[in-house]
């Protein structure tokens, strides 16, 4: 597996966790979701937990983890800079 | 005890971390305590209160060749993006208090579970933003004498 073919699944994963993230909040938010090809598998109270069972429940690493949350990060200084190095995809 | 020092420069406060990809089959549950010539890439942090999470850049990404395990939204001047996250073990160069350590009384302490942190730009001042996920653990002293020192617990 690649990195482009890596990115690929976590682009859609994103996408397909901005569309449900709201309707999960209520029972867990804070948590972070183990996700496989667009679907929730699991949820975790730490990311760490959820990337190290991810090794072990998809050891071809082909997942993402996304924090059930709907307020975006604020990186203080470096939030007030102009170019943030965002993902442009 | 663990008590990293350094000094203020154009108002930042800069310090050298070392940063290791994360194996996943690596066990993940113990801090490392190793002497300083334990081989880690060495990078420039700028320690950030007002960061609610720590960040590295694309630069070092680029370095360690590390995979991305998801993304966050994060907000800024431009407004709100996701960016790309990266999990990493992340450790620090600092004076043992009391421990081990080598000819310039210098060792690496790593912290115990692998860092999660947010992709940013590269930029020539610094590799990583030490945020408020690591520094809310440790106590830190500002001087006037321009200097600071983060005592990190284990």
């Amino acid at each position: 597996m690649n990195i482009q073919e890596h990115e690929a699944e976590v682009d859609r994963n994103f996408d397909y966790f901005q569309g449900v993230v709201a309707s999960l909040m209520a029972e867990h938010a804070g948590q972070h979701a183990l996700l496989r090809h667009q679907q929730v598998d699991s949820f975790y109270d730490t990311s760490v937990a959820a990337l190290i069972e991810g090794y072990k429940k998809f050891p071809d690493g082909l997942f993402s983890i996304q924090k059930v949350t709907v307020t975006p990060i604020d990186l203080g200084f470096y939030s007030h800079v102009g170019s943030l190095g965002h993902d442009r995809k | 005890m663990w008590e990293v020092s350094g000094t203020i420069v154009n108002d930042q406060a800069i310090v050298r971390v070392g940063l290791r990809e994360f194996l996943p089959q690596a066990p993940a549950v113990q801090p490392v305590f190793v002497p300083a010539q334990y081989q880690v890439a060495s990078y420039l942090g700028l320690v950030d209160r007002g960061a609610q999470m720590s960040a590295i850049s694309h630069n070092a990404v680029s370095q360690l060749g590390l995979t991305s395990h998801g993304k966050l939204d994060v907000t800024g001047a431009g407004g709100t993006w996701p960016h790309r996250r990266y999990w990493f073990y992340l450790g620090f160069f600092c004076k043992p208090l009391g421990r081990p350590h080598d000819e310039n009384g210098e060792t690496y302490f790593q912290l115990a579970l692998p860092q999660d942190a947010i992709a940013i730009e590269s930029n020539a001042g610094f590799d990583v933003i030490v945020g408020m996920d690591i520094l809310k653990r440790c106590d830190m002293n500002f001087s006037r004498s321009g200097e600071f020192t983060i005592t990190i617990y284990q």
